[in-house]
């Protein structure tokens, strides 16, 4: 049994159709993966649609899940990693 | 200035589309209004499902899309089950549907209904086409889609507002952005590793799955085999990708495959899985699968690698262009080592043959009405099937010899795709005998389409296998529920004679085999339409052997009076 972790997703949609269902899209295939989604933020205010979630489960359903995201044609790039991973970054970049 | 939905006429003839399968209704009226005095011809169905079966079936066929264009509403929604199996099977289809004016949207209008959503889940994509410029753009990017990658139905939602305002032709010709992820080229060192895997198992074993077919990786996959030596397997979908009468291969495995393919994988210590997303129809029991196997996959979807079973080496690519490599980087001058397992696994599938041979003598046996028509059906012909024992039964004895000629539903298991399937095959490629491989609960799900034989000449085959019941679910009540069985039995069928008469449809019930294959064998020389009748007693018609749900291949129950060891006794074993 793996264990099981906090990661952060990073999406990134392209809104040239029909913009929302995009996103609906994406909803629908995270909904199907073995993670829980602990929070999510959209941002529909760029030239691209921008969605960040935090999810918990295996690295594996992460990845399952991200693997799916991305070969949606409205999908231009999905990025995964550990929170701890992220934090450290943050830390870094704010000097 | 020109109607969006004349633009969109006119592109779809430029891009060689020279038929649509459909039914009208009110929002869609302005793109069956534009085919007017188009080249496009219209193939009316009698019923949508069957529309979208039809299209799922020329897809599989043709390699390319066939569009569907329905109404709103009932329309759209009678949709659902068709893309949901396109989905499944990957098979490339568009579908348009009309929706209300974009003015009404959300306020539950006549017919409304959401359809994008709806299908969302089912579909490769949709698109809503809000815009009336878009409409040929977006016709563009749904059929580059659909048969991208892995192929698969795209929806394109066209409300009536946006089909009928004119727009200037110069504003459709730029393309939608889709975002393709073009597949890996093979990595090899990981190849390396796969081949190296291979060479040193004891007993390789490839399975092959549907995939192996839209990458046209048959031959590669026929060499790499040759060159090792190792059985190939089949899933359900897979066994339209090899043909059946080269030596190495085994047929279908699992829940309804040949024992001899069974054998092949539970003695398997490594399994080359190649274009196959691991059913569990196949498999049975993945824990049991991958207990002292290492898997080598290769799948051109990415999240299909590691989904049911991780693999010890997993090669996102397409097929073709890995096995190519893999057999460039194989050694020249390899030793033949499984010879003997071969002959072995050759021995399983002879004994059971022998055993068919002697048993089922009187009445109509499913699996020998199968053979009978595989002798008249010309090897390049098409065959369909419904869902059933009859599917199961062809699963196992219907034998494939040209690869990309057996069409099932597998993935969905929709019954009713007999008909429309044959249909959509045969408006394909008419110069091809087409054979439907029917149940009677199937054939009934959508005999409405039948109209269409008569109505644009398509002359399919059809068999009945014709038990009065819904035999494949019966068998489950037999063997798994304590023979409590209900809700099965058919005790007032429609005599299929009639209505075979009714659509105008010569119709037969054969009394024995003698007349089955005359009557079939005319057909074929006549190119013409028939409906063949044929009564299997309920009682006998078990599909076996049969490995119940979630079981290990080991598990498999046997034809009654037959058994065969499935554990292969090593290569001294005298075979
Ligand atoms: C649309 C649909 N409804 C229900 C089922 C469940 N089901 C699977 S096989 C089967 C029986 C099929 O009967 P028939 O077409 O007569 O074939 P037979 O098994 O008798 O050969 C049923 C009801 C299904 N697969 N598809």
């Amino acid at each position: 049994m793996d264990m099981e972790d906090d990661f952060l997703i990073e999406v990134i949609m392209s809104n040239e159709v029909n913009q929302f269902d995009a996103v609906v899209r994406a909803m629908n295939v995270i909904r199907r993966g073995k993670v829980i989604i602990r929070h999510m933020s959209i941002d529909m205010s760029d030239s691209v649609i921008r969605v960040s979630i935090r999810a918990r489960g295996e690295e594996d359903e992460v990845r399952w899940v991200c693997n799916k995201l991305d070969k949606l044609y409205d999908v231009v790039n999905v990025k995964y990693m550990p929170e701890e991973v992220h934090m450290s970054k943050m830390v870094v970049s704010n000097g | 200035m020109t109607r969006a939905v004349d633009l969109l006429i006119r592109e779809m003839e430029n891009m060689d589309v020279r038929e649509v399968f459909g039914i009208i209704g009110g929002q869609i009226m302005p793109f069956f209004d534009a085919l007017y005095n188009s080249s496009i011809k219209v193939y009316m169905f009698r019923h949508e499902q069957g529309a979208i079966h039809a299209a799922d079936a020329y897809g599989r066929v043709m390699r390319r899309p066939m569009t569907v264009v329905v109404t709103s509403g009932p329309g759209a929604t009678n949709l659902l089950t068709g893309l949901a199996n396109a989905m499944m099977d990957s098979s490339p289809l568009i579908a348009m549907t009309g929706q209300v004016p974009t003015t009404f949207f959300g306020r539950d209008a006549f017919q409304e209904t959401d359809i994008v959503g709806s299908s969302m889940p089912v579909t490769k994509h949709t698109f809503m086409v809000k815009k009336p410029e878009d409409m040929v753009p977006v016709y563009r990017a749904a059929y580059e889609i659909s048969i991208n990658g892995r192929p698969g139905p795209v929806l394109i939602d066209l409300p009536r507002d946006a089909q009928l305002i004119d727009i200037d032709p110069g504003t459709t010709k730029r393309n939608i952005r889709v975002f393709k992820k073009v597949p890996p080229e093979p990595d090899p060192s990981l190849i390396a590793y796969a081949l190296k895997l291979l060479l040193t198992a004891e007993r390789p074993v490839m399975l092959v799955g549907g995939g192996v077919c839209w990458s046209g990786a048959t031959n590669e996959v026929l060499s790499i085999a040759e060159l090792i030596g190792m059985p190939i397997v089949t899933t359900l979908l897979g066994k339209n990708c090899v043909p059946y009468n080269h030596p190495l291969v085994m047929g279908p495995s699992g829940m309804h495959g040949r024992l001899e393919a069974d054998a092949a994988i539970i003695n398997a210590d490594v399994v080359l899985a190649v274009g196959t997303r691991f059913s569990d129809r196949t498999v049975g029991n993945f824990n049991e699968f991958k207990r002292g196997r290492k898997i080598i996959h290769i799948d051109i979807d990415r999240s299909e690698v590691g989904k049911n079973v991780k693999p010890e080496v997993g090669i996102v690519g397409d097929a073709k262009a890995v096995l190519s490599m893999m057999i460039k980087l194989m050694p020249k001058a390899l030793a033949r080592k499984h010879d003997a397992f071969i002959r072995w696994l050759r021995g399983i599938k002879e004994s059971y043959e022998k055993y068919r041979s002697k048993v089922d003598t009187d009445g109509f046996a499913p699996w020998r009405v199968l053979k009978v028509l595989r002798e008249v059906m010309p090897p390049h012909s098409i065959t369909v099937t419904g869902v059933g024992s009859h599917q199961m039964w062809s699963e196992l004895h219907w034998d494939v010899y040209v690869p990309g000629t057996f069409i099932t539903s597998a993935g969905l298991g929709t019954m009713g795709f007999g008909i429309p399937a044959a249909l959509g095959a045969k408006i394909a490629r008419p110069d091809v005998p087409v054979l439907d491989i029917d149940g009677d609960g199937s054939f009934q799900m959508t005999m409405q389409n039948l109209a269409l034989v008569r109505e644009y000449n398509i002359p399919v085959i059809i068999t009945i296998f014709d038990n009065s019941t819904l035999m494949l679910v019966r068998h489950w009540q037999v063997m798994l529920y304590n023979k409590r069985i209900i809700a099965v039995d058919f005790n007032v069928n429609p005599d299929f004679m009639k209505i075979a008469e009714a659509y105008g449809i010569e119709g037969v019930r054969p009394g024995n085999y003698n007349e089955l294959r005359n009557v079939v064998t005319r057909a074929v020389r006549d190119n013409s339409a028939i409906i063949v009748d044929v009564t299997i007693d309920k009682e006998k018609d078990f599909v076996l052997p049969f490995v119940p749900s979630g079981k290990w291949l080991e598990e498999v129950i046997f034809p009654e009076n037959f058994k065969v060891d499935l554990r292969y006794p090593g290569d001294g074993y005298g075979g």
